[in-house]
């Protein structure tokens, strides 16, 4: 798939150097696991292209997330997550060019870690996507296309500083011939600790440095046959302070280390088949180390490493003369195991095999278009058995509208954690354990969106989704062994649903962008009969930006998110109480309607320089407790490029 | 050889973290640190001391972090590190937040106690007569743990995970017959530590 990512790569491309008011539409690889027309994709895909990341001015892929329309980016103690359609952070599939992201934590991918500098394209696809690619696509995927090597020579450097002492600082380099193509990516990002609590010794988030480095190389010896390569590495050490409710106090640090390597090809085997070959290994690898201040006998050392290897082959054919009849067939093998000292066994591994199938059959009526896809995935996985993920979408494109309707399935299967995991929290003594005997997650899905395109300039879009859920993992409180306080074990014991809909709309009157969104999410745990935990209900997000004289442009970007509820017991009767966050002062109305927060941001587009200045979270909301977030940032810097052709 | 450096990058090439670290009060993982558990958690031995205070009030601290290790406290003997393997060389014996009696299921030494909640120490000057009684068998209560006299020592917040002591004074009669009067004054340390208890206590004439 890495490679039918390249060929899409090359249009897309082609497709944001053209002016745009051209015809010429992104491709996607997302949505089918072979390059579609962005219109054409049988599932609705949102692709966030490079020219609108750096719009955004985003360092982080958390960054650049937290202001799209549908998504939830929270932040957490295990760093800044997502959340699709209501579901869980563990419910939604992180993939870089087809690779699984290593490194989830209490669920969380933390999103501060992905730098935006080797992004080409961002692809999501909100609901389960388990019929292409397996456990953990619940909730959607998000799907990080990564730059690619292109003929003659390309140089890009980038800086960024900012309060707390924030620097960012990237340089790019591509080159090739039409035969041979590189790029290089190396990246450096460090900020100081920042603190919204100065009454207490911690800090609320951890200092951090960060470097990157990425290597790709693209061989096409031959129009009909493709070979690509790539491998990356990311180091990021972190320092921070925390303290327990107990008075303990801890210097926390730790090195986690990102790396993986994939090497594929495809080669089309005459006007109607297409075989996708790849390969690939990512390493993850946690050290972390609590420091307590005053005595050694809280202090820790843990190491968690993570591995993983999959393959892929996959047959695409078409079964019509025209292209618009195209079946696809696939295995996917992975191998992952686990070291951690917080496993009861140290030590884990799983064996997956997967085999899918897929349709895509485009049919024409009169003016119209209606693309049938059914699709089926058996995963057999030597931790839970197996989990068939059946998936029907249909499509269809009139004019100016598309509607889009799919009922698919979705599962995740129990990670390691959640199997193995024996921790006995060293400040209060409770103890949460792992439980192998867990089944996977499942869910049922309907999703239906339309899509009014009547130029490129104007749009709108309206989804609609249902999520049943049930064997939800989560902790219960078990029998507590002699020594502890508290037993948690995990458990399949929630049913929930989840339900809303999106609203996008798209207007660029020149000079002007304006973009609006709408998010409502409703959530209910079947068993407690109360919303889940963390949904934000309402969300609304916009961008006004407008191009000045003399090349300069101003973007603003604000989201709007209304209250969440937690749950915690606080009276001591052992029912959790609802509380809502962020919390308010009683007499404070805007607090208990929601939270607001505006980026701003000026450019000056001269060339080969651009320089730019901004203020995130103008507003410098943030609450220490339960609803923590970047505290106000200043930021300036500037971009160079230069292109030989 | 291309692949050397790939292979190298897959494996991580970060130092080990605690080589590059200097420890606020020592490195916490040298030979005379037991480390216990398969949880990480480095737990210092395991040890009672005890210090005279005012008004013939005696302090002591036990450290009862391992969570598969009792500490024993030999009251009749000062409140020393009692003897585990000793029948009467111990009163109580202690492991995280339980806390347990040589007498019923727990001990043989024929140790008792009793439970007067919400009365200061100070307040208690004799011993009761009577209401001893000593641990019994886990009965169908939530937990597989057997009842303990001393179980009702502490109150337990759900949402911080925090025991604090329950307002109260035990009444401990010994091994040896002795009768002691004892606080539990905290759970935690002063460097935030849990599972090192304080006790006040006196012997009542």
């Amino acid at each position: 798939m890495l490679v039918l990512t390249l060929a899409s790569l090359a249009l897309a491309q082609q497709s944001d150097a053209t002016d745009d008011d051209d015809d010429v539409e992104v491709v996607v690889v997302t949505a089918s696991r072979s390059p579609a027309a962005l219109g054409e994709a049988p599932v609705a895909v949102e692709v966030i292209t490079r020219e609108e990341i750096e719009a955004t001015g985003s360092e982080s892929l958390a960054e650049l997330l937290e202001e799209q329309p549908g998504l939830q980016i929270e932040d957490t103690v295990v760093g800044q997550s997502i959340r699709m359609q209501g579901m869980n952070a563990e419910h939604t599939l992180i993939l870089v060019d087809g690779q699984r992201v290593l490194g989830r934590k209490d669920g969380v991918i933390d999103l501060s870690r992905f730098p935006m500098d080797d992004i080409e394209r961002i692809e999501i696809v909100k609901g389960p996507s388990s019929s292409l690619y397996g456990s953990d696509a619940m909730g959607g995927v998000v799907h990080i296309i990564t730059k690619r090597g292109s003929e003659g020579r390309d140089v890009g450097l980038h800086v960024r500083y900012g309060t707390l002492q924030r620097l960012d600082a990237t340089a790019d380099v591509k080159a090739g011939t039409e035969t041979v193509k590189h790029k290089v990516d190396l990246g450096w990002h460090s900020s100081d600790a920042w603190d919204l609590d100065e009454s207490d010794v911690a800090t609320t988030s951890s200092a951090f440095q960060q470097g990157d480095f990425a290597y790709g190389a693209t061989v096409t010896p031959d129009p009909d046959v493709q070979l690509d390569f790539t491998v990356s590495y990311m180091q990021r050490r972190l320092e921070g302070v925390s303290a327990t409710e107990t008075g303990a106090v801890f210097d926390n640090r730790s090195i986690v280390e990102d790396s993986r390597a994939a090497l594929g090809g495809w080669w089309t085997a005459g006007p109607k088949t297409k075989l996708t070959v790849r390969v690939s290994g990512s390493f993850f690898r946690n050290q972390a180390l609590a420091d307590q201040r005053g005595s050694a006998a809280l202090d820790t050392v843990q190491v968690d490493t993570e591995r993983l290897a999959e393959s892929t082959i996959q047959l695409d054919h078409g079964l019509s003369a025209a292209g618009e009849h195209v079946a696809s067939l696939g295995v996917d093998g992975l191998y992952q195991d686990i070291t951690s000292d917080r496993l009861g066994p140290g030590k884990g591994d799983r064996q997956r095999i997967a085999v899918f199938a897929q349709d895509v059959w485009r049919i024409e009526l009169g003016a119209s278009t209606l693309t049938v896809s059914p699709g089926m995935r058996l995963d057999v996985d030597s931790q839970f058995g197996t989990a068939p993920t059946p998936r029907l979408a249909l499509a269809l494109a009139s004019g100016d509208l598309t509607f889009r309707l799919s009922a698919g399935t979705g599962f995740r299967a129990p990670d390691f954690r959640e199997l193995y995991l024996l921790f006995e929290n060293p400040g209060v003594g409770y103890v949460v354990q792992g439980n192998e005997d867990l089944r996977a997650e499942r869910s049922r899905n309907f999703n239906g969106s339309v899509e009014y395109a009547p130029t490129k300039r104007i749009g709108l879009s309206f989804q609609a989704y249902r999520n049943d859920i049930a064997d939800l993992i989560n902790f219960d409180i078990v029998d507590a062994p002699v020594g502890s306080n508290q037993l948690f074990q995990y458990q399949n014991i929630d049913r929930a649903y989840t339900q809303g809909f999106d609203v996008q709309a798209r207007w660029r009157p020149r000079p002007f962008t304006l973009e609006l969104g709408y998010a409502l999410v409703d959530t209910l745990d079947k068993d407690l009969r109360q919303p889940l935990a963390g949904r934000v209900p309402h969300r609304v997000t916009g961008v006004a930006a407008v191009d000045l004289p003399r090349d300069v442009s101003v973007r603003t970007q604000w989201g709007y998110s209304t209250r969440r509820t937690l749950y915690a017991d606080l009276d001591g009767d052992d029912v959790a109480d609802p509380i809502k966050v962020p919390e308010c002062e009683p007499d404070a109305t805007l607090c208990t309607l929601g939270t607001l927060t505006l980026d701003a941001r000026a450019v000056w587009k001269g060339d080969p320089v651009e320089v730019f200045a901004g203020i995130d979270n103008v507003f410098d909301t943030g609450q220490q407790t339960l609803a923590p977030t970047v505290p106000r940032f200043v930021y300036a810097g500037l971009n160079i490029r230069g292109r030989k052709p | 050889m291309k692949l050397v450096p790939i292979v190298a990058l897959l494996a991580g090439c970060a130092p080990d973290i605690a080589s590059i670290h200097t420890w606020n009060n020592g490195d916490s993982r040298e030979p005379a640190v037991i480390d216990t558990s398969d949880t990480g958690l480095f737990v210092v031995e395991t040890r009672v001391t005890t210090t005279p205070g005012p008004d013939g009030v005696m302090h002591t601290v036990v450290d009862a972090q391992d969570a598969l290790r009792w500490v024993g406290v030999d009251f009749d003997a000062g409140a020393a590190v009692g003897q585990l393997d000793s029948e009467p060389g111990w009163d109580l014996k202690l492991m995280r937040s339980d806390i347990a009696l040589n007498g019923g299921v727990s001990g043989t030494g024929g140790a008792e106690a009793l439970f007067l909640e919400g009365q200061a120490l100070e307040a208690v000057t004799t011993a009761p007569t009577e209401g001893y009684t000593v641990d019994q068998p886990d009965d169908d209560d939530d937990n597989d743990k057997p009842e303990l006299v001393f179980e009702v020592w502490f109150d337990y917040d759900g949402a911080t995970h925090i025991l604090s002591p329950h307002p109260g004074t035990f009444v401990l009669r010994s091994t040896e017959g002795r009768h002691y009067a004892i606080a539990v004054r905290s759970f935690y340390d002063t460097a935030g530590t849990s599972a090192v208890l304080s006790l006040d206590w006196k012997e009542l004439l």
